[in-house]
């Protein structure tokens, strides 16, 4: 067994270990606890347990405070950022470059990433150009092509997505079994 | 008879699929059987509006009990959905049951504190899940009710098909989320001992759809370092017909399905896996010996062993034998098929 296994498991043992004093950081960390341990320094009962309830409102007072201030406002996209007549396009080219996304010869042209990841995880896409590969879309290049989709990349990878993408077009697989 | 199946998550996962199974075998016995999901999390783009399955943000728990007129309330793991089942004094009494299915000692936590005897009964779907719950509920005997596995898709290719498959290449296969539960990051340590092992393999990760950014990331990173970004496949989602394709065409190659899970509850996975005819070489965990027979099709190793994983990969054969292959999924279709679930569950709610 080569080098770079054992010390790949090493790597990962390390990373479980990692991930285990995280677990327990965000444990101590979260309201339950912290709750629970203002709540159990009230007992045994005794005048100083009056202190405890105050306590324990501060802190979840705060708490929601923080969910409020923290909480991202985003905009999810919806089917209905997608143009009609993208959904209707079968062929469709992803390029950064573009001005603007539109339809061309009943191709649609897009230069937004999101609503590109809308379009292909929303129904067939038959042919796909791609000028740039980032992870979303790389996580999703197998799929397509087992769904039948003719995927060219028109562009020399320039990142490990690229890479991995150009490996799945050069040896293409549908998993045809009969 | 009408009955309703109560769950938190509306994921693409085990437990959301598994109930759209027994839904389908419930009605196809004339049974009237709805589904809610607490959240959408994305099931329902795929049920492209499917009859009978519903959603909280789309109509509340409570107004669906009081429309649906069920006799029968059978709530998966989700405490906070109990209270609202019961019928109240004036409403038609309905049963209320509670399905265990998580098996982790954090996912179980909540039978701690629920009050086990207002329910009319506890079901789970293998024994080793029925040990976990009297750990917590010493008093409650659960009925054990088997999952159901669709044989009609996951079977092994028929004997007069050919088969289209890569030239001298070995094709395996790993199922799951993208969580440190299924523990994807050892697949990929094992996908890279499989390249030494054999020189031309291929190895796909079939899952991860919900995966953060961040995961995704960290896969094709990890990938990279280990130099596979040649070898492994991602495929994010993918439809049953296409999962069976890939099973039979690993089975025929050579290769096998590998579970690095560090936990199960029943392993649906596997046993579609082990029908289409793919082998598997698996975590030896306690519910894969009771629901998986003895067979050259499964080879249980402790999963932290690479040695033992190693050996397990070198006694492939070239491809599975056909007998071992049919007497894996006839053994599998007569405990875990449509029937089975059917009788045990009607064994159950007719008591």
């Amino acid at each position: 067994m080569s080098d770079q296994i054992n010390q790949a498991l090493v790597d990962l043992l390390r990373s479980e270990i990692e991930s285990a004093h995280a677990e327990a950081d965000a444990v101590r960390s979260s309201i339950r606890y912290r709750l629970g341990d203002v709540l159990l320094q009230a007992l045994p009962l005794s005048f100083r347990s009056l202190g405890a309830l105050p306590q324990a409102v501060l802190l979840l007072l705060n708490h929601r405070r923080q969910i409020s201030m923290g909480m991202p406002v985003g905009t999810a996209l919806s089917n209905s950022n997608l143009s009609a007549e993208a959904l209707r396009c079968s062929a469709v080219v992803f390029d950064p470059e573009l001005p603007c996304s539109r339809v061309f010869d009943g191709v649609w042209h897009t230069n937004d990433e999101g609503l590109l990841l809308l379009r292909l995880d929303t129904s067939a896409v038959v042919h796909l150009d791609l000028y740039r590969v980032t992870e979303p879309i790389a996580r999703r290049v197998a799929r397509l092509q087992w769904q039948g989709c003719q995927i060219v990349f028109c562009v020399a990878p320039d990142n490990l997505w690229g890479e991995y993408v150009q490996g799945l077009l050069v040896a293409p697989f549908n998993g045809v079994m009969h | 008879m009408k009955i309703l199946y109560a769950y938190r998550y509306g994921i693409v996962g085990g437990v959301a699929m598994q109930l759209i199974l027994r839904q389908q075998a419930l009605h196809a016995e004339g049974v009237g059987c709805d589904l809610y999901f607490s959240q959408d999390n994305g099931l329902r783009v795929l049920l492209d509006g499917a009859r009978g399955v519903f959603f909280g943000n789309r109509i509340r728990y409570g107004t669906l009990l009081n429309q649906g007129g069920y006799d029968h309330v059978i709530v998966i793991d989700t405490p906070e959905l109990l209270a609202a089942s019961y019928a109240a004094w004036w409403q038609r009494p309905r049963k209320v049951w509670l399905d265990v299915h998580t098996t982790t000692t954090m996912g179980l936590g909540y039978l701690a504190h629920i009050k086990a005897e207002k329910l009319t009964g506890v079901m789970v779907p293998t024994h080793y899940s029925a040990a976990l719950v009297q750990n917590f509920l010493p008093a409650v005997l659960p009925a054990v009710i088997p999952n159901v596995i669709n044989d009609k898709v996951f079977c092994p290719a028929s004997a007069s098909g050919s088969s289209k498959k890569s030239e001298n290449i070995r094709e395996f296969v790993w199922v799951g989320k993208f969580d440190s539960h299924k523990n994807w990051r050892l697949a990929l340590v094992y996908a890279r001992l499989l390249q030494e092992l054999f020189g031309n393999v291929r190895f796909t990760l079939v899952g991860g759809y919900t995966a953060s950014a961040t995961t995704g990331q960290a896969f094709f990173e990890m990938a990279d370092r280990l130099g596979l970004l040649a070898v492994i496949r991602w495929v994010d989602r993918i439809d049953n017909q296409q999962l069976v394709n890939l099973y039979r065409v690993c089975g025929c190659s050579g290769g096998a399905m590998l579970v690095t899970s560090r936990d199960e509850s029943f392993g649906m996975a596997v046993a579609e896996a082990l029908m289409s005819g793919c082998p598997v070489i698996a975590n030896d965990l306690p519910v894969f010996r009771e629901v998986f027979p003895d067979s050259p099709m499964i080879r249980r190793v402790d999963i932290w062993q690479p040695a033992l994983v190693r050996q397990a990969a070198e006694a492939l054969a070239v491809a599975p034998a056909a007998d071992a292959c049919r007497q894996m999924y006839e053994h599998l279709s007569s405990r875990f098929g449509p029937g089975a679930f059917l009788a045990a569950l009607n064994a159950v709610l007719g008591a």
